[in-house]
C-alpha cells in the first residue's frame, strides 16, 4: 500500500513538471506548481506513515502544514501578479 | 486497500483533467476537486491536521482566489512550441526515472517520532503536531507567519483597484451575516482544540478567513477601523517575536518556553496566529486593507 502512494506521488511530480514547463498560460503554470506541491506533500506524509510504530511521525505533518500555508500564500501572490499583468496588457492594447 | 486505490486514481484523474483542459474555468473546478480528494487522502494517511488545512485552505480559499482571477482577468493562451514540449517531456521523464529506484530501497524505519512522543510532556501541549509546530520547531512557524505577512504586503502593493465580482442576492447577503458569528465561534474552538487534539491556529484562522471572504463576496465588509485591521495583520508576528524575545532576555533562549509557562504562551501565540491568518487571507482575497 505504501509503495502505491509513493508511485502516485512520483507520477504526479512527473505530470506537473511537464505541464509547468509546457504551460500555455501563466494560470496553468500556477495550477501545475500547486499540484507539484501536493505531490511532494503526499511523499512526505507517506514517509511519515512508513514506520514500525503505531503512530505516524508528527514532524512531517507539521512540515506539510507549514508547506500548505506557504503554498497558498505563494498562489495568492501569483494570482495578484497575473491580474496586474492582464491589466497592463489590456491598457496597452 | 480498495478505498486507497479508488481515491488515488481519482486524485490522479482530477489532476490530469485540471492540467489538460483548455478551458480555465474547467481547469479551476478540477483543481478544487483535486484539493478535496487530497484532503480525503491525508485522512487515509492518518494526518487529520493536514487534511483540515488542505480542505479549508488548499481547496476552499485557493479556489476562491482562482475564481476571482478567472472572473476578472482574461487569460490568454499562447501556442507552445514543439521543442519546448519535447524538453518538458524529457525533463519529466528524467524525474520519473530518477525517483523510481527509490521504491527498491523502501523499508519500515524508525523515524524521529519516538523522540517527539518522549518529549511531548515537556512541550506544554498534548497534541504532537502542535508541539512540533509551536515548541520543538518554533522557528519554522515564525518564518511561516513572516512569509504570509510578506505575501500579503506584495498583494497590497500589486493591487491597482480592480473591480471585484459581487454576488448581489439579498438572501445570500443576510445568510453570510448570520453565519459569521458561528464561524468566529467555531474557529476559536478549533484553535483551542489544537492544544490537545486535532486542530490548531492555521485551521481556525483559515476557517475564519472563509467566513470573512463569504461576507466580502456579497459586497459587505466587517466594520472595524483600518488602523485596527492593519495592526491585526501584524499581530501574530509581533506576539510571536515578543514572546520569543521575552524568554531570550530572561535567560531561557529564543522561543524556549519555561515548562510552567509553556501552555499559556502557546495558547497566546495560537490565538494571535488565528486572528492574523484570518485577516491576512481576507486581505489577500480583497487585495486591499
Amino acid at each position: 500500500m505504501i509503495s502505491f502512494y509513493y508511485i502516485l506521488s512520483f507520477i504526479l511530480v512527473a505530470v506537473s513538471v511537464y505541464h509547468f514547463i509546457a504551460a500555455e498560460s501563466p494560470f496553468k503554470r500556477l495550477i501545475a506548481v500547486n499540484i507539484l506541491g501536493s505531490a511532494v506533500f503526499l511523499f512526505f506524509l507517506t514517509t511519515s506513515k512508513n514506520t514500525p510504530s503505531q503512530n505516524p511521525d508528527p514532524v512531517p505533518h507539521a512540515l506539510v502544514l507549514t508547506g500548505i500555508v506557504v503554498a497558498v500564500s505563494a498562489t495568492a501572490v501569483g494570482i495578484a501578479l497575473i491580474l496586474s499583468l492582464s491589466k497592463r496588457e489590456k491598457d496597452e492594447s | 486497500m480498495l478505498l486507497d486505490l479508488m481515491l488515488g486514481s481519482l486524485l490522479l484523474l482530477s489532476a490530469l483533467l485540471s492540467l489538460h483542459s483548455r478551458n480555465s474555468l474547467k481547469s479551476g473546478i478540477f483543481f478544487v476537486v483535486f484539493g478535496l480528494l487530497s484532503g480525503l487522502l491525508w485522512v487515509r494517511l492518518e494526518a487529520p491536521d493536514v487534511a483540515m488545512v488542505e480542505i479549508v485552505l488548499g481547496s476552499a480559499v485557493t479556489s476562491l482566489l482562482i475564481f476571482k482571477l478567472i472572473a476578472t482577468a482574461r487569460i490568454k493562451a499562447v501556442k507552445v512550441h514543439r521543442i519546448r514540449k519535447f524538453w518538458a517531456g524529457v525533463i519529466s521523464l528524467a524525474f520519473l526515472v530518477y525517483m523510481i529506484p527509490y521504491l527498491l530501497t523502501l523499508r519500515k524505519e524508525q523515524r524521529i517520532e519516538v523522540l517527539v512522543f518522549e518529549k511531548l510532556s515537556m512541550s506544554g501541549v498534548e497534541s504532537p503536531v502542535t508541539a512540533v509546530l509551536l515548541n520543538f520547531r518554533g522557528y519554522d512557524t515564525l518564518l511561516e507567519v513572516g512569509v504570509i505577512t510578506l505575501a500579503v504586503f506584495g498583494i497590497i502593493a500589486l493591487n491597482k483597484g480592480d473591480k471585484v465580482y459581487v454576488w448581489r442576492d439579498p438572501l445570500v447577503q443576510s445568510l453570510s451575516r448570520w453565519i459569521l458569528p458561528m464561524t468566529v465561534f467555531f474557529s476559536f474552538y478549533v484553535t483551542y482544540l489544537g492544544t490537545f487534539s486535532v486542530g490548531g491556529a492555521f485551521q481556525g484562522g483559515s476557517l475564519l478567513a472563509g467566513g470573512l471572504i463569504f461576507l466580502s463576496l456579497t459586497g459587505q465588509d466587517v466594520h472595524i477601523g483600518e488602523s485596527i485591521k492593519k495592526s491585526l495583520l501584524l499581530l501574530s508576528l509581533l506576539v510571536f517575536c515578543g514572546v520569543g524575545l521575552m524568554y531570550a532576555v530572561t535567560g531561557y533562549g529564543f522561543l524556549v518556553y519555561p515548562l510552567p509557562l509553556s501552555t499559556i504562551s502557546i495558547i497566546l501565540i495560537e490565538l494571535s496566529i488565528c486572528l492574523s491568518t484570518a485577516l491576512l487571507l481576507y486581505t489577500a482575497y480583497r487585495g486591499k486593507v
